[in-house]
């Protein structure tokens, strides 16, 4: 009798201290913070997938010799819709993101093409897209950094495989797209002139 | 020799990362809804662009905040441009309706971040319109704030278009104008407090005259009152609203 009421009182006072002292709310909540963030960079994600056709319509009126290329498109496009979990999204994204370098780097080679106004319209709103991908992109991952941090500090790291907090992996830019940032020193007056 | 070499590397490398962190350019304070930190925009543009910018608030609760910068390098002109978006907070809070305008005038960049609340009157492919109508052949000629005037006009006329047939917004933020009476007990402190310095210098004021070389007319009003004590700056503006960017507009580079 009493050995049992001791033994059910233990067992409440480990599980409270493990779901709510040691972090158990705050692992929920951070989750809960990139699950928002993801939503957000998948809105985005679509919004490109929306605009695709459209841009390849044009683009196909002027260049009718660069069928590997639409193809590439088309495929990449396809995969991240087929996607499933947020891996696979997140390496779809990244092909589908390359493939549509290439699209409009043939672009430049059609001056007819650069002169058309559906066509100025169509990519200014892909450049957008891709500009709120990269800034829905770049909120995600501080939502991931700020989950790992503590899922990976003392004592949470101790028992968080155990509860089935994994870590969550960041949705890095494809290479392509990173670009290295252009150093000038040949401007002394130009940090002085902004203040 | 070698080591000494090796030191001298290591210094430059170390020097190199540092003046490649100090010309970062730093995000500045807004000056009202014109900054003009580059220097190219005739006063009375400013004052015509201001004008056309608080008629679009007073009608919309959406603003315009336009901002020239010599340089942005070592950053892109999209992410400085994001930053001061981030900062600043263009826009009406919880509706987001803010346009940021940044012109790079040695970098010849352009570039227009919309608000979440104005994306769907200001599709990027409109903002991309807009620009290479209204903006870019100005800069190409050299008129840049003339560019930027017809820009903030065609945005502006673009907003209102979209906010047609609704009521003006109410402003939350009432609690910032005076009431009558607290006009009244300001003013009565301005009194005492001019009698008590006339009282203590002879009249004259001769005492601040030697402090502040410059004169009274320095501080505007006469009396020395700390800079921007009755919302002073960029003729009642008082910071911008508290909207949020997501990315959204368009870039040119001419």
């Amino acid at each position: 009798m009493t050995k049992s009421t001791a033994r059910r009182a233990l067992v409440v006072l480990l599980g409270a201290f493990l779901f709510s002292g040691c972090g158990y709310n705050q692992l929920v909540a951070l989750q809960q913070g990139i699950q928002g963030a993801w939503a957000q960079v998948q809105n985005q994600l679509q919004r490109r997938n929306d605009l695709i056709p459209n841009l390849v319509e044009t683009v196909k009126g002027y260049a009718t010799h660069e069928a590997s290329v639409f193809e590439a498109v088309a495929n990449a496009r396809s995969r991240l819709l087929a996607a499933g979990t947020r891996d696979e999204q997140i390496e779809a994204a990244q092909g589908l993101q390359s493939a549509l370098g290439r699209l409009l780097a043939i672009a430049e080679q059609y001056p007819q093409l650069k002169a058309n106004e559906q066509f100025n319209r169509l990519s200014d709103e892909l450049a957008g897209t891709e500009n709120r991908i990269a800034v829905e992109r770049m909120r995600y991952n501080e939502a991931v950094k700020a989950y790992n941090t503590f899922r990976n500090s003392v004592p949470t790291v101790l028992y968080a495989n155990w509860l089935g907090f994994k870590e969550e992996k960041f949705f890095e830019a494809p290479t392509e797209a990173q670009q290295v940032p252009k150093v000038n020193f040949g401007a002394p007056g130009a940090t002085g002139a902004t203040k | 020799m070698r080591s000494a070499n090796l030191a001298r590397g290591v210094l430059l490398t170390v020097l190199m990362a540092l003046a490649a962190h100090a010309a970062e350019p730093p995000v500045p304070q807004p000056q009202g809804y014109v900054t003009d930190l580059a220097g190219v925009i005739p006063p009375d543009a400013r004052q015509r662009m201001t004008q056309t910018i608080q008629a679009l608030k007073d009608k919309t609760g959406a603003e315009i905040a336009v901002l020239t910068i010599p340089t942005t390098e070592p950053l892109d002109d999209f992410t400085y441009a994001m930053r001061v978006a981030d900062a600043w907070k263009v826009g009406r809070k919880g509706q987001d309706t803010g346009v940021l305008i940044v012109l790079v005038t040695q970098d010849r960049k352009l570039r227009i971040l919309t608000g979440y609340g104005v994306e769907g009157m200001l599709p990027d492919g409109l903002v991309g319109a807009i620009q290479d109508r209204e903006m870019v052949p100005s800069f190409r000629a050299g008129r840049l704030g003339e560019g930027l005037e017809r820009g903030v006009a065609a945005i502006a006329e673009r907003i209102k278009k979209g906010y047609e047939g609704e009521p003006p917004p109410r402003d939350q933020n009432q609690g910032g104008e005076l009431s009558p009476l607290a006009l009244l007990v300001i003013l009565l402190l301005v009194f005492l407090f001019l009698s008590w310095l006339s009282s203590r210098s002879g009249g004259g004021g001769g005492r601040y005259y030697r402090r502040y070389p410059g004169g009274f007319g320095g501080y505007g009003g006469g009396f020395p009152l700390p800079p921007g004590g009755f919302g002073g700056g960029g003729g009642g503006f008082d910071g911008f609203g508290g909207g949020s960017f997501g990315g959204g507009g368009a870039g040119r580079s001419w």
